[in-house]
């Protein structure tokens, strides 16, 4: 019962530094909409300039589950767990002046970086990027460009 | 015994305070959208994410003081119980993560902890989850058991080293 107590206050206490930051931070963001992004790392590509390439071939390098869950249209899935099949689909769909825009999760996430690593050194594509803030991003701003 | 308890008391806390206080140096420093714990918690898929952000913005908060607290030894049962229960929430929902192949950040330490697998995040969690639990046992069965002892909310006691 005492440890109870005690979990409680302690829960009270960390209330009004967390509400404080809390508000200051929401309050920045409402007041601060110009504030620049973090620069994009090399072959990152931000969703508004994928969105205005003529042809993109999107790569899905989530998981299959989630891939089947939803996706972004026309991609194709490139998980590492079935890297071999999926690339058998992925060169159905690409072509020379294709650019492929490899995409997994979210910002957190690495699979794209990866995907996209693997697609430059051992397939020999050029033109392949991953996208900023991943599917979390797309999902943010709607599929229209 | 007695310095290992010292040891894994402070070891624990220390690193719950580091956990928050880094999430929450990142938050201040994001530039834009929501914080990045915030993603990572609502990448979980476990809560809507209205309440991750407010989870984001509180949870570091909780963390740096009970951690402060398993350091201090103030409300020291209350720490203990905290973070013994963010820790079983925190191994749960990697776990599931795990269960259902998400491919996501575990958002342990902030930033500094992007790209750290789900399994090695797996078994810092079960690590510190078995690090608490020994200190709830220290804590109840040790020699200086409180187990019949009546003290007020914000007592301490002479630390074991």
């Amino acid at each position: 019962m005492k440890a109870l107590r005690q979990a409680l206050l302690i829960l009270l206490l960390a209330l009004p530094p967390a509400a404080v930051v809390g508000f200051i931070q929401i309050d920045t963001k409402q007041t601060g909409p110009g504030t620049p992004a973090a620069p994009l790392a090399q072959d990152e590509i931000d969703l508004a300039t994928a969105k205005s390439w003529d042809s993109v071939l999107w790569v899905d390098a989530r998981a299959r589950a989630q891939f089947d869950e939803a996706h972004i249209p026309g991609a194709v899935p490139l998980s590492e767990e079935e890297w071999d099949d999926d690339l058998v689909a992925l060169f159905d769909q690409w072509k020379p002046d294709r650019k492929v825009v490899v995409y997994c999760d979210s910002a957190a996430c690495d699979k794209s970086r990866q995907v996209a690593a693997r697609l430059r050194s051992e397939v020999g594509l050029e033109n392949v990027h991953w996208l900023r803030g991943g599917w979390d991003a797309w999902k943010k701003e709607g599929p229209q460009p | 015994m007695r310095a290992m308890t010292f040891f894994t008391r402070l070891l624990i806390g220390l690193l719950f305070v580091y956990a928050g206080a880094i999430k929450v140096w990142d938050a201040a420093g994001a530039q834009w959208g929501a914080p990045q714990f915030a993603i990572d918690i609502a990448n979980y898929r476990l809560i809507p994410g209205d309440a991750a952000i407010l989870l984001a913005v509180y949870l570091p908060w909780v963390e740096i003081v009970a951690g402060a607290m398993l350091v201090s030894r103030r409300l020291y049962l209350g720490g203990l119980t905290v973070l013994t229960a963010l820790m079983l929430v925190f191994t749960g929902a990697v776990a599931s993560a795990m269960v259902r192949g998400l491919d996501v950040s575990c958002g342990c330490f902030g930033n500094a902890g992007a790209g750290t697998s789900l399994s090695l995040a797996l078994a810092r969690d079960v690590a510190l989850l078995g690090g608490l639990i020994f200190l709830v046992v220290a804590e109840r069965y040790g020699p200086h058991s409180r187990a019949g002892h009546s003290e007020s909310l914000l007592e301490t006691r002479p630390d074991e080293v």
